[in-house]
Formats: structure tokens, sequence, C-alpha cells
């Protein structure tokens, strides 16, 4: 092969030319990927960053041709290590899928057979490549878990998907990628799904074995703030184009376009060891609205019964001030999701008391009391599911009013025209139906309806985790303007330290069920104690990007520093 | 460590099939509950019935009352209900289902003269529904676009819709008097079961193939297919060894209903092909009020029902890891 004489310093690895992708359902078309020019040099990390829908995910789908049957892809040129990938056919790409490009899927929950063992899934690939068989593959995979970092490899490799975390499985498909030793490695939002600290070590490892196999990466992602920590180059894309690309430097020092600003200005800040955070006004201690104090819960299902339950919650105290945010963090597992039900009164602590204004919300006899949840509502995660696709919005907001019988249709409507002002959504929004709307609208939808029994507390369940980092920049924004407006407290569930900066007053930091530690946002971020806080607080990606994200916002805050 | 584990889940596969053996043994049992009850409260005397035919025809003898207690004695006719009912169970537990009162045998020895036969037919109906049904959806599942793909689609629900006794008659009409390739009735070797096992197969087949193709589609439309593609592995392969498992498993709920559907269409397609088998010996027996035959070939039914469903349970783990998992347990602990 002439593979070495062609990976001259000249030659990228990998270049496309005029790239378009068109996307086919019945008579529609949707064209995902407009004239893209795009290029990878040998051992190179490139990262495409771009938000839902710019075709980041797309391009990288129609280099190895698996894109779903009916798109239709054409290109000026697509190479790759000399070959003219645009002429191949489906059986000479099954020679460079696996191979020459390894490929890193978006979410490794759904990207293994759940019915064959991890072993087999990567023998698989070497075997499909002719490069080994039997012991040897087998012994070739053992070794490549072992390098991804799975702990007993020899126990690992007999094991089905889901009997192994998530982080765990993203893993196992790195080793996939890298079995049969590529020159590239695509990998498509390999981390959108973990948690903050294993996102960071996925991505370590990444790091680490690529740099020393010298193999290339095509890294795609939402996350400026990954792409500045780990790129050599960034290309930002946005509606299927490239908006600018450069070095990972210039683009987030010296961004040359204002799409590639609004994007950057849109991070919220990252937390700083030892310094001040960014609004620094100190809080004053208020009155507490709501405390919970020493909430248990244990779930006694299926076979954990006889060896006592999961504690999920695990003596939780704290008090949630009136008009403040107090952020509930963790990572999954964490029984943070559950300590907000059981504030919201969806769950049942198995002990522990819950009181607003000094008084239990729950009646002698165990009951809630029944205004309970006018005083308190909930906003979930993700507004896709959590909204019925086929109601018309006006019905979604008026459904509490009409169920509690607050008022009569015509006071109902009028209602629901000022939440949706209140919420910022379009009036013209309100007749049609959900599945119609946007992520970012249907959370404001979300909101709406939970300010519509004008509640004193929200309790938000990682409310903006589903969303672009410009939409959930506005949301945030939206959340902040209600809270002053109507003197609402929140209770801010999320794994992610830098909303948390943004939004927060006081933190509690959970993990395994316990309170690990808590106090105001400026002694948690800016000091923190415990040693997985600390942890928490290194992995927020970004940190290359800190110095610009403080001169944006030091600008926009003060009109007298040069931009 | 790592023997304990293992120690654990034998222990909890024990308990999966002693609890699934537990539901089998409670079907049974219901079965011939609630057939004792209908048959009881059905308006008609038995004894008579018998009585009448006894004497042949010309019903001009009348039975004695001595003749009548006698025979009602025999069969425990004359005993309070409950007591009746306690002394069948009693008598079925051991393995006895009584004396058919038509024909003096005793019901295990014609259900065991009949049984082979359907057997027969029921097995190769079932291998040859599998055959085709498989077939049809792999084929249509592979093709990803055209017409044969929208062609072999519309096949499984029209010939759902078509009447067994049609397609029998069909068949009879065509291969049997026309062609004069294969005899039209009775049980003559293997040449006179194909028709009748191919009339109960077709339906059978269809509703394999629909299921099977739903899932062949659902699985191949899962992300990790992509992955395998991603990989480099064929797509022939791909179909075969990840996206024919993963639908297999939806598919294989569908089969342990199918006997239970197959052996209900026996009494159909025997009576069309006059074969001898339990389809016909259940008509026959309903026909004349042979109340300990009608209620043996209940059980017999709910027994080949709950032994067919739990086979298909115990093969779940096999082809399912998740469900090896859980066995025992739960559901969402994992």
């Amino acid at each position: 092969m002439a593979t070495e004489l062609l990976e001259t310093a000249t030659t990228p690895l990998l270049e496309i030319t005029g790239l378009n992708v068109i996307y086919r359902s019945g008579t529609k078309t949707f064209q995902a990927v407009r004239n893209l020019d795009l290029s990878v040099r040998g051992g190179e990390f490139v990262a495409i960053v771009g938000q839902s829908g710019s075709g980041k995910s797309t391009t990288a789908h129609s280099i190895i041709d698996i894109l779903p049957h009916g798109t239709s892809r054409n290109a000026t040129a697509l190479r790759f290590n000399g070959h003219d990938l645009l002429g191949y056919s489906e059986r000479e790409m099954q020679k460079i899928r696996g191979k020459a490009i390894g490929f890193v899927p978006q979410d490794p929950t759904v990207s293994l057979d759940p019915v064959k063992t991890i072993g087999s899934q990567i023998v698989e690939a070497l075997v499909a490549h002719g490069l080994a068989t039997g012991t040897v593959a087998a012994d070739r995979a053992l070794s490549l878990l072992d390098e991804v970092g799975i702990d007993r490899p020899q126990q690992r490799f007999a094991q089905y998907p889901h009997e192994i975390s998530g982080g765990m499985r993203q893993r196992v498909l790195i080793a996939i990628a890298l079995s049969c030793g590529p020159s590239l490695i695509i990998a498509d939002e390999p981390t959108s799904g973990l948690d903050v600290t294993v996102q960071r070590k996925v991505l370590d490892r990444i790091e680490k074995l690529t740099r020393e196999r010298q193999t290339a990466v095509l890294f795609i992602t939402h996350d400026l703030g990954i792409a500045a920590d780990r790129a050599d180059r960034i290309v930002v894309m946005n509606e299927g184009r490239i908006v600018e690309q450069g070095s990972a430097l210039d683009i987030t020092r010296r961004p040359q376009e204002n799409y590639t600003r609004a994007l950057l200005a849109d991070i919220p800040p990252r937390p700083r060891i030892g310094a001040a955070t960014s609004s620094g006004t100190l809080v004053e201690a208020e009155k507490p609205l709501m405390e919970a104090k020493a909430l248990h819960k244990q779930f006694t299902s299926g076979w954990f019964r006889r060896s006592g339950g999961i504690k999920a919650v695990d003596d939780v105290s704290f008090v949630l001030e009136k008009g403040r945010t107090l952020a509930l963090v963790g990572e999954s597992g964490s029984g943070k999701t559950t300590t907000a039900r059981i504030l919201a009164g969806l769950t049942r602590p198995t002990s522990g008391e819950i009181l607003l204004d000094g008084k239990s919300v729950r009646t002698p006899s165990g009951r809630l009391k029944p205004d309970y949840h006018r005083d308190i509502q909930f906003v979930y995660q993700n507004p896709f599911s959590s909204l019925d696709p086929r109601w018309k919005i006006e019905d979604i907001i008026r459904d509490p009013l009409k169920v509690n019988r607050i008022g009569d249709a015509a006071s109902q409507r009028q209602r629901v025209a000022e939440l949706a002002e209140a919420v910022s959504l379009p009036s013209n929004l309100l007749q049609r139906r959900a599945a119609e709307l946007s992520g970012g609208q249907l959370q404001r939808v979300a909101i709406a309806r939970a300010l519509s029994l004008r509640p004193r507390i929200l309790v938000l369940d990682e409310p903006t985790s589903a969303l672009d980092v410009t939409v959930q920049a506005r949301i945030l924004s939206l959340l902040q303007d209600v809270q002053r407006e109507y003197g609402l407290s929140y209770l801010f569930v999320t794994h992610d330290l830098a909303v948390v900066n943004a939004i927060a007053d006081r933190i509690v930091v959970m993990k395994s069920g316990k309170v690990v530690e808590s106090g105001t946002k400026q002694d948690v971020l800016g000091n923190p104690q415990a040693a997985y806080t600390q942890e928490l607080v290194a992995a927020i990606p970004g940190k290359k990007l800190q110095p610009t994200i403080t001169a944006t916002h030091a600008a926009t805050a003060d009109p007298l520093l040069p931009a | 460590m790592i023997i304990l584990v293992i120690q654990v889940s034998w222990y909890r596969m024990a308990f999966y099939i002693l609890r699934r053996l537990l539901n089998a043994v409670l079907v049974i049992w219901a079965a011939f509950t609630i057939s004792f009850l209908l048959l009881y409260l059905l308006p008609s005397d038995p004894v008579s019935l018998m009585l009448s035919s006894d004497t042949g025809g010309g019903g001009s003898a009348v039975a004695t009352s001595e003749q009548y207690a006698m025979l009602a004695s025999r069969y425990g006719l004359d005993r309070p209900p409950l007591e009746q009912y306690g002394y069948l169970l009693a008598k079925a537990a051991a393995g006895d289902l009584g004396m058919s009162m038509q024909s003096g045998k005793t019901v295990i020895t014609q259900i065991g003269e009949a049984l082979p036969e359907t057997l027969k037919l029921a097995a190769l109906s079932l291998a040859i529904a599998l055959v085709i049904g498989s077939t049809l959806a792999l084929v249509a599942s592979y093709r990803q676009d055209g017409y044969l793909r929208a062609i072999l689609l519309a096949l499984p629900p029209i010939s759902m819709a078509v009447p067994t006794f049609w397609i029998g008659l069909v068949l009879l009409q065509i291969f049997a008097f026309e062609l004069r390739l294969v005899p039209s009735l009775g049980n003559r070797g293997f040449s006179s079961l194909i028709m009748p096992a191919l009339t109960l197969a077709i339906p059978a087949a269809a509703t394999i193939a629909q299921t099977l193709s739903k899932g062949l589609d659902d699985a191949a439309s899962q992300p990790f297919v992509r992955m395998l593609r991603a990989k480099g592995v064929p797509r022939r392969t791909i179909y075969l060894r990840h996206i024919l498992h993963n639908a297999s498993i939806p598919a294989l709920t569908v089969v342990g209903l199918l006997v239970g559907n197959i052996f209900a269409g026996a009494v159909v397609t025997e009576t069309v092909f006059s074969r001898v088998g339990i389809g016909r010996l259940l008509q026959n027996a309903v026909d004349v009020q042979d109340i300990p035959l009608v209620q043996g070939l209940v059980v017999l039914t709910a027994a080949a029902y709950a032994i067919v469903n739990l086979l298909v349970d115990l093969i779940y783990p096999l082809i399912d890891p998740r469900i090896r998992r859980g066995v025992g347990a739960g559901g969402d602990a994992a």
C-alpha cells in the first residue's frame, strides 16, 4: 500500500469538498449539509461544533456513508488516505468502515446490541476485517478493554451491555473504534449523555489513546467548551454550512463571525476556584420558606428487598428561602431527583419532614395537604416527553386551571394569555399543537403551565439539559426574570455546575443519597471543601475558554471597557 | 465472589422455573373447574342420552328406572355437585379422566388414539408456518424498498382475513379434485397430511410473518445497527446475527399463542378433511354430549397450551440476556 507515501504533510488524511446531503421523507426534502469543505490531517484533532440541526452529525455519517436509506449525498470530492470514497461500492466501504475509519456513536446506552456479549461485539470487528479470529481475537479484545480503562476485563468480556454503566459502554465503543487500528476516528457527541466527571474521564481516554497512536480525530460536539479544551482545530457549523474554522485558540479568542461570538457568549461562565464568582452579591439570611428535615427514602423493590433496599435519599436537610434559588447538584444516582420529587409531593419519604412556612405539609395521618400542589409546581427535564404532543398549547397551559376549577372559561383564557406573555411565548403559538414547537418553546410552555396556579415554589428538574446552549441561556434568563417578578423560590436540580453558577444562590451537593457539601454559591464553588465537589468543579469543560468568557461578560456588563 | 453470583442466579433460575410450572398447573386446574361448571350447568340429561343410544334407534324400549339409577351411579351423576367435582378432580389428578359415555372406553384411551394424528398435523403445520412466515418476513424486511416488499407485506393481513375452512375447501378443490396430486380425505400417510397441514399453516404463517417483519423493522432501526455498519460488518451478517436475534423475542410470544390457535383450527380442518384426530373427537363428543370426553379434551387443550407457553417462557432467558438477569426479580431493580 502507498499509505506512507500519501501521508505527507501536504496531503490531508481526509479531504471533503462541496458536500451536500439531502434527507427525504415522503415528498418532503431537507438539505442538512450545504456545500461543505473540510479537511483533517494525519494525527490532527478537529472538532465540529454546532447546535442541534446544524448538520454536524450528518457530516460525520456521510463520510463513512452510514446515512439512513434514501438520503442523497453528493460531493465534488471525498478522499480519504488516497481512496476516492465517492466511487466506492457498499462492499468496498465495508472495508473502510471500522478498519481505516473508526466510529464512536452518540448514545452508548443504545449503540450496543443488547443481546450479545460485550466481548463478542469487539471480536466481531476484528473478524469482519479478517484481522484475527478465535482466541487471538479474544485476547486482543481483552487487552483493548484494559486499555480503555475497564476494570476486570475477563469478567466484563462475558457481560451484556445492560449489566454495565453508560460510561463503561462508551469505553467499550471506544475499544471497538480502536480495535482495527484506524488512522481516523469519528466521534459523534460521544459524551453527551454522560455525567460530567465520567465525561471527563472518557474524553481523557480518547485523547490519550489517539495521541499515542497518532490517530486523527473528527470530534462532533455541541459543547464549545469541550472543543476548546481538546481540539487542535475547530469548525463551527450552523444550518448545514461552515460558519468559520480555524485553530482552537483563534476560534475561542478571536472569533470572526457574529454567530461564533454569540455561541461563546451563551456558554454559562465557569466558576473559578479561589475567585469570587461573577454575580457576587452576597445572600443575606432570609426567612426560610420551606425546610426539608432529615429526609430519607428507601426503595425496596425486587431483589434489593432482602438486603434492606437502596437508600436513594439518606438524611438530607436544607432550607429554601423566599425569592431565592437553591441548586441541588449531583450526578445520576445521587438522589437529587428523588429529593426534588419528595419536596414536590410526588414521592413519599420513608421518614423526615417538609415544612412550609414552618408548618408540616402533611396532615397528622400522613396525607398531603390538599392545596399543597398550588404552592409548589414541577418543571420536567425533557419538554418533548412531559407535554402531550397532540394537545394545543393553550389547553396545556389552561389545564391546571380547569382541573382546579379556577375561574370561568373567559378568565382562564385571559390568564393563559398573561402567562404566555410572562414567558415570552408568541401568542400565535397558543393555537398550535405541542408537536409543532421547538424544545425551547416547549420549555416555556412547561414553565407557563407551572406558573398558572400562582405557586410560590418551582421545582426545576434539569430544565435546560435537553436544550442547546443558546436556548439554555434564554431559558435561564427567563427564569431569573420570572423569579424577580413573582418573588418565586426555585429548587433547581442539575448536574451542570456552570448552570448553577449562573442561577443559584445556595448549593447543596449530593452524592449517593447524602449531602456532601452545602452553602452559598460563593463558598461552594469558589472554595469547595469536599473532594467530590472539587472533582465536579474541575470536570466542567471549557477551561481554555475562561479568559474569553470573562472578557465578553465584562464587556457586556461594563460599556466603558473596550470590547 | 464470582461463584457466589452464579449460585444466586441458579437459585433465581430454579425459582423462575418453579413459578412458571405452578402457573401451568393453575391454568390446567382452572380449565378443569370451568369446564366442570359449564358442563354441569348444561340443561341436558346425559344418562337418558346414553340409554337411548344403547337401545339402538328404535326408541320403543323405554329404559327402566333401575337401569337409569344404575348408570347414573356408575358415572357418579347421582351425587351432589361438589362431591362429584371433588371426586373427579382427585381422579383426574391421578391421571384418570373417567369413561367415555358413548364408546365405553376410557377417555385417556380415546385421546391416546386420536392424539398422535393431531400432533402430526399440528407439528407439520407449525413447521410449515415457521418456514413460510420467517422467510416472508426476512425477505420483505431485507428489501429496503420496492414493490416486492410492499407485496410481501400485504400478504399476511390478506391471508389472516380468510377463514380456515375456506382455505381448506379451495385447496381440496385444486389439488385433490382438479390436479389429483394428493388424496382428498382420511388418514392415509404423509400425502394425506399435506393439505390439512397447509390449511392450518397459512393463517399461522401470516401471523408469524407479520410479527416478525414488524420486529425486524423495529430492530433494524435501532441505533446499534448503525454502529454495526460503522464497524464494517456486512449487511447480511447484521441481519442474521443481530437483527433476527432481537426480532425473535416478540415473535416467540406469538408462536406460543399460535399453538393454541392450531389446536382450535384442528376442529374445523379435521372435519373438512375427514381426518381422525382430537378436533374430530371433540366435535363428536360435543354432538352427543359425552361429558367426560369433552372435559378430558378441554383439559388436554389447556395442558397443551400451558406446556407450550411454559416452553416459551423457558426459551426466553436463552435468547434474551436481559430476562436472564431479571429472572425471579421484580423487573426494574437492575
